[in-house]
């Protein structure tokens, strides 16, 4: 009863004042494109903002009053708007260039409001202000990794960009680059991601409530856009680090056309070459194997007129290893492409935008092998052509339209194995090449019900079709947000994802061998259904506080069954298995946003659970990245104007593992001789993932110090990754204990492998 | 230099320290490896598994009740050691009767400790496939690998194992290779083993036509071995035809060829 009088309290409290919406946009004022993430507030009361969607639109609830608007982004001049509001508004900012792009606007409480405001639940967005503010292993700065700190969001390895989301494997999140897929998106085996920060703008991760347009993945998509090019001079910029080295050119070519081109590349195979060739010589000589990186990214953008726009986007990066004995000479070699070409137009009120873009991804590995007269060349890949079109229309103030849809065709090689000499009888050539043709259509609509009660309503329709075989499959998508004041809201939602594509993965880590596998008449497709529910409080405009609920369910999920055959298999449908699996979770995130002190506070609590029927007889077992506990908070600290400090700790429960409990002996048939009586040993695993490793928490620390150079600007950043030097084992293993003549016991010991201890690095950025 | 190598390896020198593993009390179970061949007398080792961190000797179960049964006889394998010198190998059960191979009807083996444990597995015999051919074929240093031809039965699936020694037949493996059919189903299979072969020496090739059961023994238990050191391996779930218990019970149905190295 106190409850619902403190309800009643509250809600007649907010609707005792007087409120008008405003609703807008904001628009480069030579192009007349909307832009995205400005900064609209009420002048007066700094509490009051929001920050604008993909298309430059807002929304805003505010008191009916005179007030001032003061309109920002990124690399534009600002704007003062004022208003007297009697009724409610529609208006349109357009914002000049300015030109240093560097100049940041830092504007208080910038996107607390629309947080509050929106319906959208579950969504995360660094941009890469963040990025660079904070530590950063090895030197290299890495967007992705930053996602990591945020509830939800679990590294599936130690020091990896892979990402598990709310209980989601690897392979169920959409990383896209400018809505180009990203089918690996990391480099090294993982520990880094293939995205440059020289030529990203900030990266929106979905773990719910995902707008209709999207599909294809269960658990998230990350949506990286590429930094758009606005300088009206050329400029020279990049970093210099400790494994890799960044340069990258920005500048306009006339008046409507702008570029960026930015790349990167590791330079530890120089070193290693110049070892090698000074011990060419030696005997016994044994090469150090050449291994680098690199990426290359580009965006030219063309302004036809203000209404109307081009940008061409391209990336492409591959990691190259090269094992160079004399009798076994190796390549193995991986990387991806994407390619997009967007053209984004408007109608002259604004009121219909259309982007319309064409895509090509392509993902592919190959390790080839040369050994006396024998080649091997096994590999994988994908590759997709993708026409995409979506439109936004705005009838009224109160409604916003969103339609579209998108058509892919994707060629897949799988599992490809070829073995050539001079002799025909020693060939071997294996491999599918599946094509399939993937489609959506979509329709959503946001709707302002009233002023505090805003709907998003969508439905997708996707389908897939192998040959003879298809599937399609409507996945509806609801939001709800009710605002209690201007500054606490609920919401909910509800989504349902369909992946028609898996990814043949062997072990808990995402490796660049690992198979992009089309659904078959076997293999159906894979669905997620998820319900989330958050209340969102901006407190005083200097924090941000959202507490989130979720529970997803999973069907027709797919795995191996035990003892699957993935090597040089033509029939790999026959090695899935398939399953059910759920999560669900609390999920706490307070953000400080405003002040020389930032940085937020998430807790995670979490459950995650698989089942397969050809599994252990059907037993629900905790997939790898089940943690029950994760927690990480993030520090940034302006000490000085030109001195900024940030520091990370996060901490979360083990892995679950499979960790042998028993052993036993296994002889052999009496014409196998075996040497080593430890390779007689079996370990006995009793059930998939039964171990819990240790807990695992580590404190990063980084700071950032501004140079004041004649020209432009650099900086030198120090990072120290692990600073107390926590030992956290990344594999345990038994090893043979031997005595002191190094005769086997026949006893075993424990052993865990850590990876990273302290790590100092620095890198050093220009930009002239 | 090297110390800026190292830093770049981004982790791959990775340490390694001793940990203390609280592993829940283990239960030991009964473990048989009892393999069948045609013409040959029946021997098995039941022991015990045990925590993989104890230091108990090898635990050997003795006084079991061992019983082979096929076509409705029961044959009591009698708890008497049997010793291989010529591999090392030893059983502790073993009948002299010698085992004639039925390929219609199944072998069953139930065993039953002292302590009221019972295992039970079954098998089957399947034809051996023959070797086509076994052929030297040589590198620019005169190393020779040796290359097995054989044909697979394109009417059902097919499991081989195929070893390869040097000069003696057991001995050290110079191949070990598990294959199934699922790229080269009814067709020629042609698989080589790496240079370990000079002139003078003689090939010795084995071809085990395995069952499903038995292959898929092979299989698991090799991986997981490497799932005990390995972070990326699958899974390390050993298939088994043993229930109560672990290990395998298996037919030997093999092919046999040399060939002497020119």
């Amino acid at each position: 009863m106190k409850t619902f009088l403190f309800l009643i309290l509250i809600i007649s409290t907010v609707q005792a004042q007087s409120y008008r919406i405003v609703t807008g946009k904001v628009s480069d004022a030579a192009s007349g494109l909307g832009l995205a993430g400005a900064t609209v507030i009420m002048q007066e009361r700094a509490g009051k903002g929001a920050r604008t969607d993909s298309e430059g639109r807002f929304t805003l609830i505010l008191p009916a009053e005179k007030l001032t608007l003061l309109v920002s982004h990124l690399g534009y001049s600002a704007r003062r708007i004022p208003l007297t509001l009697s009724r409610d508004e529609d208006i349109t900012v357009r914002l000049q260039p300015t030109n240093n792009q560097l100049d940041e606007v830092v504007v208080t409480g910038q996107s607390n409001q629309d947080k509050v405001m929106s319906t959208q639940t579950s969504v995360d967005v660094v941009d890469r202000k963040t990025a660079l503010s904070l530590p950063v292993a090895f030197g290299e700065i890495d967007i992705i990794k930053v996602l990591q700190l945020k509830p939800g969001v679990k590294s599936t390895g130690e020091g990896t960009s892979g990402i598990s989301v709310r209980g989601g494997s690897t392979d169920q999140n959409l990383f896209q680059f400018d809505g180009t897929t990203v089918y690996n998106p990391s480099h090294l085996f993982g520990f880094f991601s293939t995205f440059n920060i020289d030529a990203v703008k900030s990266v929106s991760l979905y773990k719910a409530g995902f707008p209709a347009e999207y599909s294809g993945r269960l658990s998230s998509v990350v949506d990286v856009t590429s930094l758009n090019p606005t300088d009206s001079s050329f400029h020279l910029g990049g970093g210099i680090g400790l494994i890799a080295s960044r340069l990258n050119v920005t500048g306009p070519i006339g008046n409507k056309i702008k570029f960026n081109l930015a790349g990167r590349r590791t330079y530890a195979d120089v070193f290693t070459e110049a070892i090698n060739r000074r011990n060419a010589d030696l005997p016994n000589n044994n090469p150090i194997p050449r291994y680098y990186f690199y990426d290359l990214n580009g965006r030219i953008d063309y302004t036809i007129n203000d209404r109307s726009k081009i940008f061409l986007s391209a990336y492409t990066g591959r990691d190259r290893f090269l094992l160079p004995t004399d009798v076994f000479r190796s390549a193995f070699d991986w990387g991806n492409t994407a390619v997009s070409l967007h053209w984004n137009q408007s109608s002259n009120d604004f009121r219909w935008n259309s982007h319309l873009s064409g895509h090509y991804a392509n993902y592919d590995y190959s390790l080839v092998s040369t050994f006396d007269r024998f080649t091997f060349n096994i590999g994988s890949g994908i590759r997709d052509l993708v026409l995409k079109e979506r439109v936004t229309w705005q009838p009224n103030r109160s409604h916003t339209v969103t339609f579209g849809g998108e058509v892919t065709r994707s060629r897949f090689s799988i599992s490809r194995v070829n073995i050539s000499s001079a002799k025909p009888e020693e060939n071997i050539d294996t491999g599918e090449n599946p094509r399939v043709w993937e489609g959506g259509l979509f329709v959503s609509d946001d709707w302002n019900v009233t002023p505090k009660l805003k709907v998003s309503a969508g439905l997708r329709w996707s389908g897939f079709r192998q040959d003879s075989v298809g599937y399609n499959a409507p996945e509806p998508r609801l939001a709800l947000r009710y605002a209690f004041s201007p500054s606490v809201s609920i919401k909910a939602s509800y989504a349902r994802m369909v992946q028609c594509r898996h990814l043949v993965v062997s072990s808990g880590a995402a490796l660049p061998t690992d198979i992009w596998y089309p659904s078959t008449a076997k293999i159906k497709p894979e669905y997620s259904d998820q319900l989330a529910a958050a209340l969102t409080w901006n407190i005083g405009n200097k924090f941000l506080l959202t507490n989130e609920l979720y529970y997803k369910r999973l069907r027709q999920v797919v795995d191996f069954k035990t003892g699957a055959q993935l090597f040089a298999n033509d029939r790999l449908e026959n090695e899935f298995v398939s399953g059910s699996g759920s999560a669900y979770g609390n999920e706490i995130y307070l953000e400080k946003t405003s002040g020389r002190l930032r940085g937020w506070v998430g807790y995670t609590l979490a459950w995650t659970w698989r089942e397969f029927p050809d599994i252990e007889n059907g037993r629900r077992f905790f997939p790898r990245y089940d943690r029950r506990h994760d927690i990480s908070v993030v520090l940034m600290y302006q000490l000085r104007p030109r001195l900024s400090l940030s520091a990370t700790w996060v901490y979360n429960t083990g892995n679950a593992v499979s960790l042998a409990m028993g052993r036993y002996v296994s002889m052999d048939n009496s014409y196998v001789r075996v040497e080593e009586p430890t390779e007689q040993v079996v370990p006995e695993f009793p059930g998939r993932n039964n171990y819990r490793m240790p807990p695992y928490h580590r404190l990063d620390l980084g700071f950032v110090y501004k140079f004041r150079p004649r020209r432009g600007e650099t900086d030198i950043t120090f990072s120290v990754t692990n600073a107390y030097n926590r030992a956290n084992p990344y594999l345990i293993t038994y090893q043979a204990q031997e005595d002191s003549e190094g005769n086997p016991t026949g006893t075993f010991r424990a052993r865990a492998i850590t990876l990273f201890p302290l790590l100092p690095s620095v890198t050093y950025n220009f930009r002239f | 230099m090297y110390g800026l190598v190292l830093l770049t390896g981004i982790g791959l020198a990775a340490c390694q320290q001793d940990i203390d593993v609280d592993l829940p009390p283990y239960e030991s179970k009964l473990v048989v490896e009892c393999y069948l061949e045609d013409g040959q007398p029946i021997r098995l080792s039941l022991l015990e598994s045990q925590g993989y961190l104890e230091t108990a000797a090898l635990p050997i179960v003795n006084g079991a009740t061992v019983v082979l049964t096929h076509k409705g006889q029961r044959d009591t394998i009698p708890n008497v050691p049997y010793v291989d010198r010529v591999v090392g190998k030893s059983y502790n059960y073993s009948s002299p009767k010698r085992i004639k191979a039925d390929y219609d009807a199944p072998y069953t083996l139930t065993v039953t400790d002292k302590r009221g444990r019972t295992l039970t597995a079954t098998t089957r015999f399947i034809r051996s496939v023959p070797i086509k051919s076994i052929t030297p074929e040589f590198n620019k240093k005169n190393e020779a690998y040796g290359l097995t031809k054989f044909d697979d039965d394109p009417q059902q699936k097919n499991f081989y194992r195929l070893t390869l020694t040097r000069n003696r037949r057991a001995d050290t493996l110079s191949l070990d290779a598990l294959l199934d059919d699922s790229f080269s189903n009814g067709e020629e299979i042609n698989w080589g083993s790496g240079y370990s072969f000079k002139p003078g020496d003689t090939i010795h090739a084995t071809l085990y036509h395995c069952t499903e059961e038995y292959y898929k023994f092979l299989t698991t238990a090799q991986s997981a071995r490497q799932a005990n050191v390995n972070p990326f391996a699958a899974s390390g779930e050993v298939i088994s035809n043993v229930s109560g218990g672990l290990g395998v019970l298996a037919t030997l149905s093999y092919a046999y060829k040399t060939a002497i190295v020119p």
